[in-house]
């Protein structure tokens, strides 16, 4: 068996000897690595994006709701209990009340979700303004679609209806507040606070008589893997209340990075193709340009698993050299889309994510599909009878 | 205790078809002999050398080289006997070309011990035997015919082969270099090998210690 230095030198040396044939399999591999570096770059920023959007964002990592009724009692003690967990980075009390947004005669329903002003884990993304101080009794922070709609900019004085019993069967006027505030600030975010309205939790608790009460509790994490595990934690500690962590809490987010996986899945499968099937072509047509050659080397001794290994080595030259090529070029993707992103709304931005997954998952499936490509003709090589070659039959 | 024979062919047969260019063809080649196998253009002698330096399967009879039933053994084999036990020059001298002819020269000999080194410094002296050293570095595709048949001649030697097979050597090649690259063969085969060469020119043919003529898929003394 000849050992790698031969097998190397007669792969590169045969490589070298077609320079054009050489520069295509580089180029087809180097074009499925630059391709699948920035996109799965991309992919993984937005799924970061969502994430953020719809956790750090959003409604957190862990949610959690009363088993009974509509209210958390004791909010803020358990609010303390919860950020004692090594692993969370705030838990956030949120009272939440249907109700409605009137301004300049036209009237909008939303939902109200009054929050502790301090906190800077806050379910949305302030566009613009400044966020609510604790005990503002006035300010409220209204979502990017209802402000468009009702042609509200900061300042803007609102009339708000906040709907404060949430157990009664039938409402009275008693159970509706009705307050005038000012806009303090415009706020986006994908996941629903585009249509909200915040306010102060102290102040909405206190007219609803339930000054330590919440709807919800937000649990922000500092890291998001760990959310399933503390919602069991939280469920067996506190078992008036149920816990569920943001994948099993928010379908959407979940089929979405689901989908994104897939996409991502598809796209691996089209560089496959993109990389193997040139590939395999021009080496099989390789190998037929070189059956004289491959007659020659079996003449001189070498067996069929010395030629094999010569031309799938050759596979193996071109998935290196079109990876590092690929991956220069996928880097240099990636600096753009960092300047100039492929999606940017409101806040929400798609930035490609430079790590070193990026390029090594797309790296193993070139330098794969270059091999798998190249096992046929490498098959053919050393399958090949030399003497019809001698004898001038083709 | 005698020596065996370098290599036998007993009754080989190779048949394309319903025709057989070699029919039931047997023959003896004993160490430092040289042999020629004359006969027309088409008549089975081509085919004979890929039979005896297993190229080509016969379809009946046997090889033997040294006491080992070539066809008998497994392919990995085989190619270990091309290797160490046969040299190859062919009519066309199938270097290949894109290697330089010290590095065409040194490959079997790297294949064989597995050092580079090695192999390239043993190549520098055998294209000093044939009178090619100054060219070393030159790619094979760039040489003469002449130049490339010796080439093929120090190749074929490098590993000190028991037998070289040699296929209408000069056949390519004027007069001048015909002698030059018949010299290069016998003076490198006096010295350790068989030389069997296969060819229709009956004036190189005289220079060979013996001549057999192929008729008939068969071979007899000429």
């Amino acid at each position: 068996m000849a050992g790698f230095g031969l097998v190397f030198f007669l792969a590169l040396r045969n490589l070298l000897a077609d320079s054009f044939s050489v520069v295509l399999l580089i180029v087809a591999v180097a074009g499925g690595v630059m391709f699948q570096v920035p996109n799965l770059a991309n992919q993984k920023g937005y799924e970061a994006a969502l994430i953020s959007e719809g956790v750090s964002l959003g409604d957190g990592d862990v949610r959690i709701r009363p088993r009974t009724g509509a209210s958390i009692e004791h909010a803020d003690t358990i609010r303390h209990q919860l950020s004692a967990h090594a692993e969370v980075a705030a838990a956030v009390p949120v009272l939440i009340r249907p109700g409605a947004l009137k301004a300049a005669g036209t009237l909008a329903g939303t939902p109200i979700f009054a929050l502790d002003g301090q906190t800077s884990f806050r379910p949305f993304r302030l566009l613009d303004g400044e966020p609510l101080k604790s005990g503002d009794r006035d300010g409220v922070l209204v979502g990017t679609g209802l402000a468009k709609r009702l042609g509200l900019a900061v300042g803007s004085t609102v009339s708000v209806r906040a709907i404060l019993a949430v157990t009664a069967t039938t409402l009275d006027d008693d159970d509706v507040g009705r307050f005038q505030m000012k806009v303090r600030g415009i706020v986006g975010g994908t996941f629903g606070a585009q249509e909200a309205l915040f306010v102060d939790r102290q102040f909405l608790a206190t007219e609803a008589g339930q000054p330590d009460t919440a709807s919800m509790i937000y649990v922000y994490l500092k890291d998001h893997g760990l959310a399933g595990a503390l919602a069991e934690r939280i469920n067996q500690q506190l078992p008036e209340l149920q816990a569920r962590a943001w994948l099993d809490d928010s379908p959407y987010l979940a089929s979405s990075l689901q989908a994104s996986h897939s996409l991502g899945t598809v796209s691996e499968a089209m560089v496959v193709c993109a990389v193997s099937f040139p590939l395999l072509a021009l080496l099989y047509i390789s190998v037929l340009n070189r059956r004289r050659d491959i007659g020659v080397m079996a003449a001189l001794g070498f067996g069929a698993r010395d030629i094999f290994a010569v031309f799938l080595v050759q596979a193996l030259i071109v998935g290196i050299a079109g990876s590092v090529f690929g991956c220069l070029g996928g880097y240099g993707l990636i600096l753009y889309f960092q300047s100039h992103p492929i999606f940017e709304w409101q806040g929400f931005v798609i930035l490609p994510v430079l790590e070193r997954s990026c390029f090594l998952q797309p790296v193993l499936i070139a330098i794969g599909a270059a091999i798998v490509a190249g096992v046929y003709p490498a098959f053919r090589a050393s399958r090949q009878e030399p003497a019809p070659v001698f004898r001038g039959i083709t | 205790m005698t020596t065996p024979p370098i290599a036998r062919a007993r009754e080989l047969t190779r048949r394309f078809g319903d025709r057989s260019p070699v029919d039931g063809a047997s023959l003896e080649i004993a160490a430092k002999e040289s042999v020629a196998i004359l006969g027309p253009s088409g008549c089975g002698k081509t085919t004979l050398l890929h039979l005896l330096g297993l190229l080509e399967p016969p379809s009946s009879g046997q090889v033997l080289l040294g006491e080992v039933d070539a066809w008998a053994q497994p392919a990995a084999e085989r190619a270990r006997l091309r290797l160490s036990y046969i040299g190859f020059v062919f009519q066309l001298n199938n270097l290949l070309g894109h290697l330089s002819a010290r590095e065409n020269v040194a490959l079997p000999a790297w294949l064989k011990h597995g050092k580079r080194n090695a192999a390239l410094s043993s190549a520098d002296q055998w294209l000093s035997h044939v009178g090619l050293f100054e060219r070393r570095h030159e790619h094979a595709a760039r040489l003469s015919t002449g130049e490339a048949q010796r080439v093929a001649i120090a190749r074929a030697l490098i590993n000190e082969p028991q037998l070289v097979l040699a296929d209408e050597p000069t056949g390519s090649l004027d007069s001048k270099n015909s002698e030059s690259v018949l010299e290069a063969l016998l003076a490198a085969c006096s010295q350790q090998a068989a030389l069997l060469v296969v060819t229709h020119d009956v004036a190189l043919a005289s220079h060979l210690s013996r001549r057999l003529e192929m008729r008939d898929g068969k071979l007899s003394e000429a």
